[in-house]
């Protein structure tokens, strides 16, 4: 089998990919950098890994190009840290002028709420990424980037926007939207960010959590499905100044 | 006795958070929230084997208190600890 290798421009770190399956050209076709600076790191799997991912997942089904993705960007989420950023599992918007993260368990209904957000305000609102944004710091100040992996309806584009809000959407039959102590949602917090398993990158994630309490508002949005549910949160989060 | 995994401790916010990393991020797939003498006692025993006497003395001459003292805060919080299964002793 041929391995391909491309050089790509994520959260503004120039990656070297190499790839066994046509997949991962096609997902990051719109990242490919062609300027002339050195890369700052390579991503390589292995097929053992890609046999591993299989196993994990429990589905044999899947492409092994689709396996071969999901390893690669857990494993450029693994060196992340060293470059002050980090994997979020996260939506996040821009609009007028804000960045939001919309967090939830799997299953909740993030997308759906994003989707309402983006059917009110349409060219108001850019979804920067549906479902996993690389959040780098500078200067302390958090930054969420769209990247290829968004999730399975690819909402993502290739930007960035200074995360100014983490919302945690969770489901309820009205809607509400309350400012939160970060500290009481430190655990749904820590459940969504990738956490390499090696010290120092280890560490460095959980000093870019502290900047990222420290740099932005906290928001629980118990939410429905209605058009009310981006209304309330658009009115709240931005009502309060 | 020393902690079943090994981890690193940092603050986050106003917390104290222990996560396992190596091959016990794969065994421990969590955190432990610490406040500040439990962050010391956690730090000896992430570092090292350690007696409950040790640790007495180690807290006492920390926070300048007797090792009766020390037992107050030291004895619970290993409870705390072998409750969670993170001890070996």
């Amino acid at each position: 089998m041929v391995v391909e290798m491309a050089r790509y421009l994520l959260a503004e770190l120039i990656i070297d990919i190499h790839n066994r399956y046509d997949f991962l050209e096609r997902q990051c076709a719109d990242y490919l950098y062609n300027g002339n600076a050195p890369e700052d790191f390579t991503v390589r799997v292995t097929d053992v890994e890609i046999q591993q991912e299989q196993t994990i997942t429990g589905n044999v089904d899947y492409d092994c190009g689709y396996l071969e993705s999901v390893c690669t960007y857990r494993k450029i989420g693994m060196k992340l840290p060293l470059y002050d950023a980090m994997l979020l599992h996260a939506a996040v918007i821009s609009c007028d002028g804000k960045g939001i993260a919309f967090l939830a368990r799997s299953g909740v209904g993030k997308t759906t709420h994003t989707l309402l957000w983006k059917r009110i305000f349409q060219e108001q609102l850019r979804i920067v990424n549906g479902d996993k944004p690389i959040v780098r710091f500078f200067d302390g100040a958090p930054y969420a980037y769209g990247t290829p992996w968004a999730g399975k309806e690819n909402l993502q584009c290739n930007e960035r926007v200074q995360l100014t809000d983490i919302c945690f959407i969770e489901r309820s039959l009205d809607n509400s939207v309350l400012r939160v102590d970060p500290m009481d949602y430190i655990d749904a917090l820590m459940q969504q960010v990738l956490l390499p398993s090696e010290m120092v990158p280890a560490e460095k994630t959980l000093e870019l959590l502290d900047k990222m309490v420290s740099n932005c508002k906290f928001w629980v949005i118990r939410c429905n499905v209605c058009d009310d549910a981006a209304m309330i949160a658009y009115n709240t989060i931005f009502g309060d100044g | 006795m020393r902690l079943k995994y090994q981890f690193v401790v940092r603050k986050v916010g106003a917390k104290i958070i222990a996560v396992a990393v190596g091959k016990d991020n794969e065994r421990f797939n969590g955190m432990v929230k610490l406040n500040t003498s439990g962050e010391f006692i956690f730090n000896i025993l992430n570092k090292s084997n350690a007696s409950e006497s040790q640790i007495a003395f180690a807290f006492s001459a920390q926070y300048g208190i007797t090792e009766e003292q020390a037992k107050v805060v030291v004895v619970p919080f290993l409870d705390y600890l072998r409750q969670r299964e993170l001890l070996v002793e």
